[in-house]
């Protein structure tokens, strides 16, 4: 989408802001920043009032499923690494910690940002394969386990929960609205008793 | 009704069926048997229609024809000559007595009536077993489970202990009985079940119309069930007073495995373990299979279930075991309705689900116009239970997931399993695909992969 936008600045002059739809942080971020680029006192003032309405809205629910999932950890593997800074701000707005993050496509500036901005212990993963990212789910005993539909069985074959995050998905992720659904979403998949019946064998010690 | 209306409000649409219902049932399920209701007509007619309507099956119940007269002079006659036709017509060994509200209204001696009958009999007559069956008192379900006591009381015999097993399942269908049966037999263990009408009431096609009172529970098994290893007896709710088991523990000293209906992986597990302990095996790698396969679909399914809010209706020990099944797999049965009344199905849920009753609302005695009104509030996401709840179903455009008796507005009643792994598995499909239709088909955009 970059390499489309800075292509139609070179050719036609048509200027572009990069912005994230994910998350409150990110999507709140992104309406100011087109509000700012227009510098009108007038959109600045609807936007705010937007915002404030926005996160109004939905931060009750929020809140109320960040009381079952304080503490929780969650590993991350993306396409772009992009994608990923939103999912650790997200998961924090649910008061998940991200034990590890990666994508398969991240440059090493995209890895550095992250490392900055993600809490200290927070593994960096570079185009993992599978048994890796195993690897890493096990060892760092996630709850929530954060990729392509690809990943999904893998996940469920080892006990953690799962959320999908591409371009397949039925239910949206954008926006405040699509926030709550990821915070539905996330809640269900670590909260769901099916796990208690996993033999503690087959899965990380210390999740029950 | 509710204890706090001053006005009294009549039963609207009970969520339950006729006692002798349930009766008839078990004498359809014992070999060589003939159920035969003493009442009016009309009994054994709605009665046949229901259990043909939901079996799909020729179901023969003989009655004694209550007249006019015989409401005023009693039913002796009735039940003398209706008796001398069954055994004429049919030859049992066995013809199960059960009473109607009727014949209990007017106060019939039915021990007494049996008793000359028997007088009367040749040696090699029939065995006559009464059961008192009026509707005003109890269900079908609990018709069923006073009909297997009655029989076991009157057949039971002390004699050299066996390792055998006794098995009073209640009601449950065919294909679940002969998935029981199956278990049973991988363990090594020997069982009677009682009643075994998974023949009787789900038969293959036919060369000629025959009597079809051969299949069942043998009497001579029947007659052992007091020299058994163990008794297992599904029932939640701990009902001693329309326990078989209870009468052989009480008469032999048998011991009883009261446990839930092994419905979900928990209830499974506790019945598996206890046929592991009574067989000295280990439970064989099949059914572990089987378990471990219902927990990944489990898992592939747990977040289009998770808290998904279900109403359920039917008899309190199949409430009962369903939604500790519900819970097991994150969703809520916001309300558990049983149309009998037991009186321990809330405290019974208490101790299985601790923490989760806030969200849970049990009743017991209801009928369906309070269910459905209690339903329209809580908003649930699907409805289990027979298809009488069709109606309220459709007021409320919520799915519903068909369980239980009757099933007569769909094909395969007999093939709707719930119990062992196996059955749960065939349940949960059910239910998790019924969700995911009304999604589907209420979402505007028609998406596929799910």
């Amino acid at each position: 989408m970059v390499h489309l936008a800075r292509h139609m600045q070179e050719k036609y002059g048509i200027p572009y802001i990069h912005v994230s739809y994910f998350g409150i942080q990110d999507m709140s971020r992104a309406l100011y920043d087109v509000a700012e680029f227009f510098a009108d006192n007038e959109v600045l003032e609807r936007t705010q009032s937007l915002v404030r309405q926005e996160i109004q809205r939905v931060m009750p629910e929020i809140n109320r499923y960040r009381q079952d999932l304080q503490g929780k950890k969650a590993g991350i593997y993306t396409g772009g690494a992009f994608k990923a800074f939103s999912l650790v701000d997200s998961l924090r707005l649910l008061g998940i910690q991200t034990a590890f993050v990666g994508s398969q496509t991240g440059g090493p500036e995209d890895y550095q940002r992250l490392e900055a901005f993600c809490d200290e212990g927070t593994i960096i993963v570079d185009d993992a394969n599978i048994m890796e990212l195993v690897r890493f789910a096990q060892e760092t005993r996630i709850d929530l386990f954060i990729g392509g539909v690809k990943e999904r069985p893998v996940a469920y074959k080892l006990g953690i929960g799962f959320c999908d995050h591409n371009h397949e998905r039925k239910i949206s992720l954008a926006g405040f609205e699509g926030m709550l659904n990821f915070s539905r979403e996330v809640h269900a998949t670590i909260m769901s008793p099916v796990w208690k019946l996993i033999d503690s064998r087959n899965r990380q010690a210390g999740r029950n | 009704m509710n204890p706090q209306s001053t006005i009294a409000v009549s039963t609207r649409n009970p969520c339950r069926m006729c006692t002798p219902l349930g009766a008839a049932m078990v004498f359809s399920g014992i070999a060589d048997a003939v159920p035969f209701l003493h009442g009016s007509q009309g009994c054994s007619t709605y009665i046949r229609r229901y259990l043909i309507g939901h079996f799909r099956e020729p179901v023969d119940i003989a009655c004694s024809n209550f007249g006019e007269s015989s409401v005023i002079f009693g039913g002796w006659q009735n039940l003398h000559t209706g008796i001398h036709a069954v055994i004429e017509q049919y030859h049992p060994r066995l013809i199960g007595i059960a009473t109607t509200c009727l014949a209990e209204t007017i106060g019939e001696d039915i021990p007494q009536m049996i008793h000359r009958l028997e007088q009367e009999l040749p040696e090699d007559g029939p065995i006559l077993v009464s059961v008192s069956t009026p509707s005003y008192q109890g269900s079908h379900s609990d018709g069923f489970h006073r009909a297997v006591k009655a029989v076991v009381e009157k057949l039971a015999q002390p004699g050299p202990a066996g390792r055998h097993i006794n098995v009073f399942s209640g009601m449950i269908c065919p294909e679940d009985i002969r998935h029981l049966k199956d278990i049973f037999a991988e363990f090594g263990l020997q069982a009677t079940l009682l009643p075994d009408y998974s023949d009787a009431l789900d038969s293959g096609i036919w060369n000629r119309y025959e009597k079809n009172i051969e299949s069942g529970t043998p009497i001579e098994s029947i007659r052992r069930c007091g020299q058994a290893q163990a008794t297992i007896e599904f029932s939640a709710t701990g009902d001693f007073s329309t326990s078989a088991g209870e009468t052989l523990l009480r008469r032999f000293g048998t011991p009883l495995y009261m446990l839930p209906l092994p419905v979900g992986v928990r209830q499974c597990d506790t019945f598996f373990e206890r046929l592991s302990v009574l067989s000295a095996t280990e439970i064989p790698a099949r059914f572990t299979a089987q378990r471990s396969r219902l927990i990944d679909s489990y898992v592939d399914a747990h977040k289009y279930v998770f808290g998904k809010k279900a109403v359920l209706y039917g008899p309190a020990d199949w409430v009962a075991a369903l939604a500790i099944f519900l819970c097991e797999i994150g969703m809520v049965p916001v309300l558990c309705a049983a149309g009998d009344h037991k009186g321990t199905l809330q405290e019974h849920l208490r101790e299985h689900l601790p923490g989760t009753m806030d969200s849970i609302t049990v009743v017991e005695d209801t009928d369906f116009a309070s269910i459905e009104q209690m339903a329209a509030g809580l908003k649930p996401d699907i409805l289990i239970g027979d298809s009488n709840g069709y109606k309220m179903s459709r007021n409320l455009n919520i799915p519903l997931v068909r369980l239980g008796l009757p099933i007569h507005d769909r094909i395969g009643a007999s093939r709707m399993t719930a119990i062992g792994y196996q059955g749960t598995q065939q349940l949960f499909d059910r239910i998790v695909n019924t969700i995911l239709e009304h999604q589907q088909d209420n979402c505007s955009i028609g998406y596929t992969h799910l």
